[in-house]
């Protein structure tokens, strides 16, 4: 700190200072901590107030819609379809997966008709979803909770057989209940812990997979599915398959990145050996140039260079049936492996510069000397290139499998949602497709977390400090 | 002499992986054919190229160009500018001070300073747009420039400041302190002396994070709320169901020109500073 | 310019790692004097110029110039002025600019900085080498561009961090040469770190001689080489003989006797040994000389002969596993390898000090 003072002055010190800790703080770790807060709490929406409260919107809608009927049955009859439709309150509504939200307002239409025979109005949504017996959200989808039997409260729905002024009561008389709870249950919840694990759990939470016999037995059949289920990641219960939908998706997409960096390394170890030691000066002006070019072209570009080649228009099929090897096209956009090629493609040389970097720092006579004590090209490599490599092997694999972990324009430019998602695209459909943010900020916090184990782990095996990133530049 | 032409060979077929697509990507960038295509060659043309100059009229006359919001693509890249131009002084600000405490403050804070200020660089991209995007949120600024801005500048400080680092541990102590001791107060020796030293390398940090900022995608796609850029306008154009329109390619295979003269330009003026 | 003196009242220094550099130290450096620091490397010599010049707070005790506390002054703003082990040249800036940064940073206008750069630069002789870069010059150039910068802000004293260290034997012995004479025309005061001890008896009015963060004595060359006080010293300075032993008799004449391996010696006893006293009997190879009669007279076998020109060493065994060496001036008629040979030296020619830590020998240095 002294020495700081001494050397900068005390202006230059703060600003220093600062500017590290607006960094530090406003730009990486209160982010995270928000995220990690977003992803401790529960969804909103699910939680037993927001359902009363909606219970009471619902029944208070229904009062006066039924009012409106009341005073102008025909009139409202014809239009009654507006008025059904979902809006807001739609959204409102709980569903024990936290998936396909929608879905859950469209079933309780058909069943409501089928259930009462005769009706003394027209299908009503509001008045159809007002009843007590509603069902609450917990982590354990085993045991169904309702309203009515959690909180000791009458069981009452709008019957729409019954008279409507009695339709009309017995809203009211819910709406009256509802409100009540839902004053009660707030006041519970603002004293309650407000923190919960649930938004994690959805991680492991497995999924009933619907397959025919005969699809189940071509699923069975992969090897990628059979080690699903050695570590537990699909099981077959009461004769029909689960997968844990999210956890099969990021251990997918870690070992697709694990893969995607072992490839590069093996591909990328000769090309910077060539460069940085096995060449004239003159020639290795040219190489490197040969290197620099693909990679300080836009990230996005290298990703759209491969459609010409994958398409089903695109070159490799256009030669394919040119051949007369194939009738139609052949779907690459559908196969793991092209994404996982292109994501090679797009991030190894994120592998050659670091390793480049440090073995061009290697004395060229020690290589020599190694020769001329009669070791040989294996031996040379084994005892003294790569161990002098091997800060720049350990930073372009760390650069390399986070690049891949994380890709994201690949999967969604290649693969176009053909095929199965990259875990970086569960979390954007998590946020911005299904609107379910806090499951979404728990996957994002998990995987944060995940990859900094497996960098962690990776460093302590490669004994290498994060003081060797700084070296390798 | 076998082994050295296998490694010969391996090189040049690692060399034609990577620059392949991009010779693809140049020659469907001029065939008049939508999706862009290698295989059926439909005529030469330039209309890809002109899209971004071309008459009202004609654009509308063009059943595929008709489709694209030429505006709205020339606005995003104005967005993009405007962002880089806040992210790159920004980024050097931040990478200048976080480089400079990590080489010269000797404290037990500096193993946690190092992890913290690296954290960035060890996650996954995507999470640092959605954090900018949560925390600013949480705050109440709307995700739009500002979140981008933020989320950006989180992982491009990063590189000026290894950059600089590597620059700073270069120069000995001694020469700030010979300053010192001729009676030149700590600012004037930052001026004279230290920024002088880093200049170089400052100059190469800005490139290396404007063109981090131009590019990214990951990140951006998170943060970025209504708004657009070049990278994420670039994106959504593979949205579209017919395949992506060959206008990407041009604008590709003009960024691949440009690389490759600021490649060349490098490399010409470096040799000729190596050469007294 | 005219020099300060410079006090160190019972300073030490200990780095933040616990490690103390430097032991409570008193010294006071008279102004106008070329006051040397010696000492092996590691002792604490660049330490205590760190701490003059303020880079370094001393843990205890304090730092004064021309008689004023320097406690809370910075390096930029006191009387001294540094030049560095390794020159510290500002290598973006051409030489005349780095001879005029201290100016720069006191203001003055451009015009007035060049002007008084050249000044210097003429002292110092590169006035044709001004707007070089510092890159560009030789290392004895370099050397002067550093004084020349140091000069410039008329310091009061100037501290030098073994400049010659990096200069080859004929180039550091020119730059000894002009760099007292530089001293005598400013009358600067002068505080000149080396751990060679040559450079330090040629050039300096006195020198201390420093020891793992202890200075052992203070004082001219002379008495410094011929009178040192303790073991270390004795060794440290110069070439030496030294005989490990225990102290049997002491005499009235200001002498002791002492029983050594070498046998039973004669030496003078500065420090007031008394009997039973562990202690070393050290003889300068010079003080040896071969003949007869001598109060310390040994007969012994040639096992080494060097020619220096001038001069002849001989190292010769007296005894088992006692070794002599002696220094004579080269008449023509000395004797080869393995002849015997009757050498000896006089009483007071041996000094015989209290046991204590030696220097390390070149051949342990080595190993
Ligand atoms: N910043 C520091 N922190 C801890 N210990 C230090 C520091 N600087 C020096 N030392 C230690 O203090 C002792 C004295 O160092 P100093 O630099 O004064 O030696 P010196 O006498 O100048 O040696 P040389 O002749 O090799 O330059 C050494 O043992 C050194 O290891
Ligand atoms: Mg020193």
């Amino acid at each position: 700190m002294k020495s700081l003072l001494n050397g900068f002055g005390r202006t230059l010190t703060i600003v220093f200072f600062v500017a590290v800790l607006v960094w530090g703080l406003v730009l990486i770790i209160l982010p995270q901590l928000t995220m990690l807060e977003r992803a401790a709490t529960a969804p909103k929406r699910q939680l037993d107030s927001s359902i009363a409260l909606s219970l009471r919107r619902d029944a208070r809608t229904c009062v006066s819609v039924l009012d409106a009927y009341t005073v102008n049955p025909a009139e409202n009859g014809a239009s009654n379809t507006g008025l059904s439709i979902p809006s807001v309150s739609g959204m409102a509504l709980p569903s024990p997966s936290g998936m396909a939200v929608p879905s859950s307002s469209t079933m309780t239409g058909p069943k409501a008709k089928a259930s009462a025979e005769v009706v003394n109005r027209p299908y009503i949504l509001q008045c159809d979803r007002a009843s007590t017996h509603k069902q609450l959200v917990r982590e354990d989808s085993v045991a169904k909770l309702w309203l009515d039997e959690a909180y000791d409260v009458e069981t009452l729905s709008v019957e729409a057989a019954d008279p409507i002024a009695v339709q009309k009561q017995t809203a009211e008389k819910i709406a009256l209940i509802a409100d009540d709870l839902y004053l009660q249950m707030k006041q519970a919840e603002a004293a309650a812990f407000p923190y919960t694990t649930g938004n994690f759990g959805k991680l492991f939470a497995a999924r009933l997979i619907p397959l025919s016999p005969a699809q189940k037995d071509i699923e069975d059949a992969k090897l990628s599915k059979q080690l699903y289920g050695l570590i537990g990641l699909r099981f077959e219960r009461d004769g029909q398959i689960y997968e844990r939908i999210g956890l099969v998706t990021l251990t997918r997409t870690i070992s697709f990145a694990l893969m995607a960096t072992t490839l590069a390394l093996l591909l990328c170890y000769p090309v910077a050996y060539k460069v940085a030691l096995a060449s004239t000066p003159e020639r290795a002006v040219w190489l490197f140039m040969g290197l620099v070019i693909p990679y300080a072209i836009v990230e996005l570009m290298r990703v759209y260079a491969w459609t010409t080649i994958v398409d089903n228009q695109g070159l490799l099929n256009g030669v394919l049936t040119g051949l007369g090897m194939i009738a139609d096209p052949i779907q690459f956009k559908r196969m793991p492996a092209t994404v996982f090629v292109v994501i090679v493609y797009t991030y190894v040389l994120f592998m050659v510069f670091p390793i480049f970097n440090v073995m061009s720092t290697l004395d060229k006579n020690q290589i020599e000397a190694a020769k001329d004590l009669g070791a040989s090209t294996v031996r040379t490599h084994r005892r003294i290139i790569i161990p002098h490599s091997k800060p720049g092997i350990a930073v372009g694999c760390i650069a390399t499998f986070m690049l891949a972990a994380g890709a994201f324009s690949v999967p969604r430019i290649i693969s176009r949602g053909l095929q199965s998602e990259w875990f970086s695209q569960t979390i954007y459909n998590k946020f911005f497709e299904s609107e379910n943010s806090n499951v979404g900020a728990a996957y994002s916090f998990t995987y944060t977390l995940v990859c900094f184990v497996i960098v962690g782990l990776f460093m302590w095996l490669m004994r290498t400090r994060l003081k060797d990133f700084a070296r390798v530049q | 002499m076998t082994s050295t032409r296998l490694l010969n060979i391996y090189t040049g077929g690692f060399l034609v992986f990577m620059f392949a697509p991009l010779v693809l990507m140049i020659v469907s960038s001029f065939n008049n054919m939508s999706p862009p295509s290698v295989t059926e060659w439909h005529g030469f043309t330039g209309k890809w190229y002109a899209f971004f100059w071309m008459e009202e009229g004609s654009l509308r006359a063009d059943p595929i160009l008709r489709s694209l919001d030429r505006d709205r693509f020339v606005g995003c890249f104005g967005n993009s500018l405007f962002i880089a131009s806040i992210v790159v002084p920004l980024s050097l600000l931040l990478g200048l001070s976080g480089a400079i405490l990590l080489t010269r403050w000797r404290s037990r804070a500096n193993g946690v300073l190092w992890w913290v200020l690296l954290s960035p660089m060890l996650a996954p991209g995507i999470v640092l747009g959605l954090s900018a995007l949560v925390f600013w949120g949480r705050l109440g600024v709307n995700a739009g420039m500002f979140t981008i801005v933020m989320a950006q500048t989180t992982f491009i400080a990063g590189y000026p400041m290894l950059i600089l680092m590597a620059r700073l541990q270069r120069q000995p102590v001694e020469l700030e302190e010979a300053a010192l001791d001729l009676g030149a107060s700590p600012f004037r020796v930052f001026r004279r002396l230290t920024l002088p030293y880093l200049a170089p390398a400052l100059m190469s940090a800005a490139v290396i994070a404007f063109m981090a900022s131009m590019e990214n995608y990951n990140t951006t796609m998170f943060a970025k709320g209504g708004a657009c850029t070049f990278a994420t306008e670039i994106g959504a154009m593979a949205r579209n169901p017919n395949g992506h329109p060959p206008v990407i390619n041009s604008v590709g295979t003009v960024i691949i020109l440009l690389t490759v003269i600021a490649a060349a330009a490098h490399t010409f003026l470096s040799r000729r500073e190596a050469k007294p | 310019m005219h020099g300060k003196d410079v006090t160190l009242d019972g300073v030490a220094i200990t780095y933040p790692n616990g490690f103390t550099a430097v032991h409570p130290t008193n010294l006071k450096v008279e102004a106008g004097e070329f006051f040397s620091i010696l000492g092996p490397s590691g002792c604490g010599k660049t330490t205590i110029l760190r701490a003059v010049s303020g880079f370094v707070d001393p843990s205890q005790g304090k730092v004064l110039i021309g008689g004023d506390d320097q406690q809370g002054i910075g390096p930029n703003t006191r009387p001294t002025a540094l030049i560095f082990q390794n020159l510290a040249l500002f290598p973006l800036m051409s030489v005349w600019e780095n001879v005029a940064f201290g100016l720069e940073a006191r203001g003055a206008s451009k015009a007035e900085r060049r002007k008084k750069a050249l000044e210097l630069l003429d002292l110092v002789a590169l006035r044709d080498q001004a707007d070089k870069k510092p890159q560009e010059l030789s290392g004895g150039q370099r050397q002067r561009v550093a004084i020349a910068r140091a000069l410039a802000v008329e310091p009061s004293v100037l501290l030098l961090d073994e400049p010659l260290s990096a200069l080859d034997l004929k180039l550091r012995q020119h730059m000894r040469a002009e760099l007292r004479d530089i001293q005598k025309k400013t009358g600067v005061t002068f505080i000149y770190i080396t751990h060679d001890q040559g450079e330090a008896l040629t050039m300096s009015d006195r020198i201390a001689v420093m020891n793992a963060g202890v200075v052992e004595q203070v004082g001219a060359p002379d008495e410094v080489y011929n009178a040192p006080a303790t073991a270390f010293v004795a060794s440290f300075v110069g070439e030496v003989n030294q005989f490990k032993g225990r102290i049997v008799e002491i005499r009235e004449d200001g002498l002791a006797v002492i029983e050594t391996v070498a046998g039973v010696l004669v030496g003078k006893n500065p420090k007031g040994l008394t009997t039973g006293d562990a202690a070393i009997l050290f003889v300068r190879p010079e003080q040896v000389q071969p003949g007869q009669h001598l109060t310390n007279q040994f007969t012994g076998q040639v096992m080494r002969r060097d020619l220096e020109g001038a001069f002849i060493n001989y190292e010769i065994t007296i005894r088992e596993g006692a070794q002599l060496v002696m220094h004579t001036t080269n008449t023509g008629d000395g004797v080869g390898v393995g002849a015997e040979l009757s050498v000896g030296f006089q009483g007071n020619g041996g000094i015989i000090l209290p046991e204590g830590q030696l220097a390390r020998t070149g051949r342990e240095l080595a190993a």
